[in-house]
């Protein structure tokens, strides 16, 4: 593949260029700042780079251009014919056209298409393989870079800068890393796979714990919500018990205050019936009083004054009456007669007593009989003999009493009269009606006076029979109120139980509450364990997403583990295989460059597995010459020589440009002249692009000039 | 962090030019998958946005698309087209999921460390 005509419009000093290049050595001359190196770049980005306007592509648009630049680059390949390229990064377009017919405008299939034909699809791998720059060469010569280095990292393939030994070593110390821990600033988090399982573990026994604890924790609760809501449903009985035994009583302090209130009011009504039938009495007593008001208001004079009078009546009358008769004559005279009498009734019974027993001979009967009627017969003369004498006695004192009487009998007039005026005017009729009504008029003020302490005594101190009804009417109240309160329906309810159910629900309420004090007690311990020893679910479940997070982790690093190893071991495989398959023929195209370059005094170049390079001297029994011995320009040529063989090797077949910017600019006038040699000879089979400043290399083949 | 998937160069910059200014230190990551073909130059990136802060880190920590990775894009004499070629090889010709997936994540991270990026943690 060969570069035929390049054309950019816009690129940095270039507002408009075009150059032709010749299949063979091409010489870009130009003095410093010309646009060598902007030729280099804008073939470079015409292979590889996305036309798109970014700030990037804007730094290489020409000084006042009104547009991106256009890049447009025209190949030729001897198996594929005839390309132009053209991009353009002011509309951001790329196109591919072939002479036969074929068209690429996506970017994506222009770069495979550009691939294919270059043999390479990175701007690194190009630009490190065909490009050599005499700062390459200045950096071998001064010892910055190391031959093998330079040329493993080509060999790589990878960015400038980066060998496959490097990225081994650093995947080995990653691999190492991992297994073995580290601690950085930076990755403290990452790697250490014993660390995370150690933690995993020990996370793990926590979990444990904590799950354990939190079960316990799960338990009490429902054990404390289960044993609260007993405490509560016991508590509301327990409430409700209460409250029945509370009416209870409340109920049976109404009825005692019932009963007080109504024998208050009975007694209060008695008291009332009785104050009134004292009244009653009181009043009768006084009417009846009234009606005898001159024998109550009789004094003691009068009264003894009448009862005088009323004696001397009847002393005169009893004298009188007693004067014709003699006294003491017919009373003691009798008992002994009488006595006789019986004394022989005595001894009649005992002789018929004797004889009916047959215990007397007949004789004794007859002595008795005859003693019995003896007695008999002397009392029965006694007898009439006194009566006898007696009335003989009578008949001799009457006369003289006669006259005696006649006088006693005016003076009894003349006091019945006296005592009959004065009971007229007391309004009696005579004596016996006095006496009665001076007893009644007693009476009656007797039974006022009784009846005014009875009364006195009813109504109390201070207190009048309306006070005492109005007490009366209060009491009344006061057992309509509480009778009323019996009728409320807690009350009544309570009321309706019989002795049998409140017995019931006291027992009940008794052990309500020893279970409450137990339900108490248990949930006391429950909460104090809670309280004690809390477990945070939170801290819980931060604990199972760590565990998860480090398996993840520990996962991952495993994973990404065995994503290096693999890496590092197929980067290995990779590395014997292309250095087993490149050495031999670097060796001998490095050989034979290295030769033409030093005139023949360098017989062969020889590459170790290392990349390690050794020269040996045209004569057979040299021994091999390491690079670090060599002259500093020896050094140079040996290098170019191995890049060379490099270019030819890795681009086998498709043989691409090969871009030499200026570097045998150390190298002495002879040993230019066999590089330019045997770059001539080169460009018979590839395309040689040397930029340059100087015009010794113009003999070597079409020139092209920059202004 | 940046996610670089399907985003070219300069929309990068301008991403992380959005967080940039003058008193910031700013640290960037690069991540997300990326075409072979999309060369994304690192120092054109620190030249833009050095500019702009105080100062500035770039760790490039982005992956190559795996369909982007094609064997003709590596030459067969460079280790890179040969580590491509023999893990290409891998995936194709294994039948084990978690095989396949390794040789995956070894291409991706291989071509990743030769192209010089950061990706190792």
């Amino acid at each position: 593949m060969r570069i035929k005509r390049m054309e950019i419009h816009h690129f940095r000093c270039f507002p408009h260029l075009r150059l032709d290049f010749v299949p063979g050595f091409n010489v870009v001359k130009g003095p410093n700042g010309a646009g060598k190196s902007t030729i280099q770049r804008a073939i470079v980005k015409a292979l590889f780079d996305r036309p798109t306007k970014t700030k990037v592509n804007e730094q290489d648009r020409s000084w006042g251009a009104p547009d991106l630049y256009t890049l447009e680059l025209e190949l030729e390949s001897s198996n594929t014919g005839r390309w132009i390229v053209r991009k353009n990064f002011e509309s951001s377009r790329t196109q591919l056209h072939a002479d036969n017919g074929d068209r690429h405008y996506a970017h994506d299939s222009v770069q495979r298409k550009l691939y294919s034909l270059i043999g390479v699809g990175a701007e690194s791998l190009y630009t490190s393989t065909v490009f050599v720059a005499q700062s390459e060469l200045a950096a071998i010569d001064d010892g910055r870079k190391d031959i093998t280095r330079s040329l493993e990292e080509r060999v790589a393939g990878g960015d400038h800068g980066i060998d496959t030994q490097t990225v081994i070593r650093k995947l080995d110390k990653a691999i190492t890393d991992y297994r073995r821990g580290y601690e950085t600033r930076t990755y403290s988090n990452f790697g250490h796979i014993a660390r995370l399982i150690t933690e995993q573990s020990e996370l793990g026994n926590r979990i444990a714990e904590l799950r354990r604890r939190f079960s316990q924790q799960v338990e009490d609760m429902e054990n404390r919500d289960r044993l609260q809501a007993r405490l509560d449903q016991s508590q509301s009985e327990l409430t409700s018990q209460s409250r029945l035994l509370e009416a209870e009583k409340q109920v049976r302090e109404i009825r005692r205050n019932l009963q007080s209130w109504s024998g208050k009011e009975q007694e209060l009504e008695e008291r009332l019936s009785t104050i009134a039938k004292a009244q009653d009495d009181l009043q009768s007593a006084a009417i009846e009083l009234q009606s005898l008001a001159a024998f109550s208001a009789l004094d003691e004079s009068e009264i003894r004054r009448l009862d005088q009078l009323h004696a001397q009546v009847e002393y005169l009358q009893s004298i009188e009456s007693t004067t014709p008769v003699l006294p003491a004559t017919n009373t003691a005279p009798t008992r002994t007669p009488v006595f006789l009498i019986g004394l022989a009734a005595v001894v009649a019974i005992g002789m018929i007593w004797l004889r009916l027993s047959d215990s007397a001979n007949i004789s004794i009967l007859v002595a008795g009989y005859v003693l019995s009627v003896l007695l008999f017969a002397v009392g029965l003369v006694w007898l009439l003999f006194n009566r006898w004498r007696t009335a003989y006695r009578n008949k001799g004192t009457n006369s003289a009493h006669l006259t005696v009487l006649g006088q006693r009998g005016q003076e009894i007039a003349s006091a019945q009269r006296a005592l009959q005026d004065s009971l007229r005017e007391l309004g009696a009729d005579n004596w016996q009606d006095y006496e009665a009504k001076r007893i009644q008029a007693r009476v009656a003020l007797t039974r006022k006076e009784q009846a005014q302490i009875r009364l006195d005594t009813l109504l109390g101190v201070n207190r009048t029979r309306d006070q005492i009804e109005q007490e009366r009417q209060q009491a009344s109240r006061e057992r309509r109120d509480l009778q009323e309160k019996l009728q409320e329906p807690n009350l009544q309810r309570v009321d309706k139980l019989t002795p049998v159910e409140l017995e019931t629900i006291a027992v009940q309420l008794q052990r309500n509450s020893a279970e409450q004090a137990q339900v108490k007690s248990d949930l006391d311990r429950i909460r104090f364990r809670l309280q004690e020893n809390p477990v945070n679910q939170h801290e819980l479940l931060q604990a199972e997403e760590r565990a998860e997070d480090l398996a993840q982790d520990i996962a991952r690093c495993q994973n990404l583990l065995a994503v290096y190893q693999h890496t590092r071991d197929t980067l290995v495989q990779a590395r014997e295989v292309t250095i087993q398959r490149l050495r031999s023929k670097l060796e001998t195209d490095a050989s034979l460059y290295f030769n033409r370059l030093t005139g023949g005094q360098y017989r062969s170049v020889s590459i170790d597995s290392e990349f390690s390079l050794r020269v040996a001297r045209a004569e057979d029994n040299e021994p091999w010459i390491e690079p670090s011995l060599l002259s500093c320009g020896t050094r140079d040529q040996l290098y170019f020589a191995a890049r060379l063989a490099l270019a030819d090797r890795i681009f086998e077949g498709r043989n691409p440009p090969l871009f030499l910017d200026d570097p045998f600019v150390s190298f002495d006038r002879q040993r230019r002249e066999l590089a330019c040699q045997l770059c001539s000879e080169i460009a018979r089979n590839r395309q040689v692009l040397l930029f340059t400043c100087s015009d010794d290399y113009d003999h070597l083949g079409h020139v092209i000039e920059l202004a | 962090v940046v996610d670089i998937s399907n985003l070219s160069q300069s929309k990068v910059i301008d991403q992380i030019q959005a967080y940039s200014h003058a008193d910031c230190i700013l640290s960037v990551e690069l991540t997300g998958l990326r075409s072979a073909s999309e060369y994304l130059d690192l120092d054109a990136i620190g030249d833009v946005i050095s500019g702009s802060c105080y100062a500035f880190h770039l760790v490039d920590r982005s992956t190559t698309r795996l369909d982007s990775l094609t064997t003709e894009q590596f030459p067969e004499m460079q280790v890179i087209g040969q580590f491509v070629r023999l893990l290409k090889a891998e995936i194709e010709s294994t039948s084990d999921p978690d095989q396949r997936r390794l040789a995956e994540h070894a291409l991706q991270l291989g071509v990743a460390l030769l192209q010089g990026k950061e990706v190792l943690r």
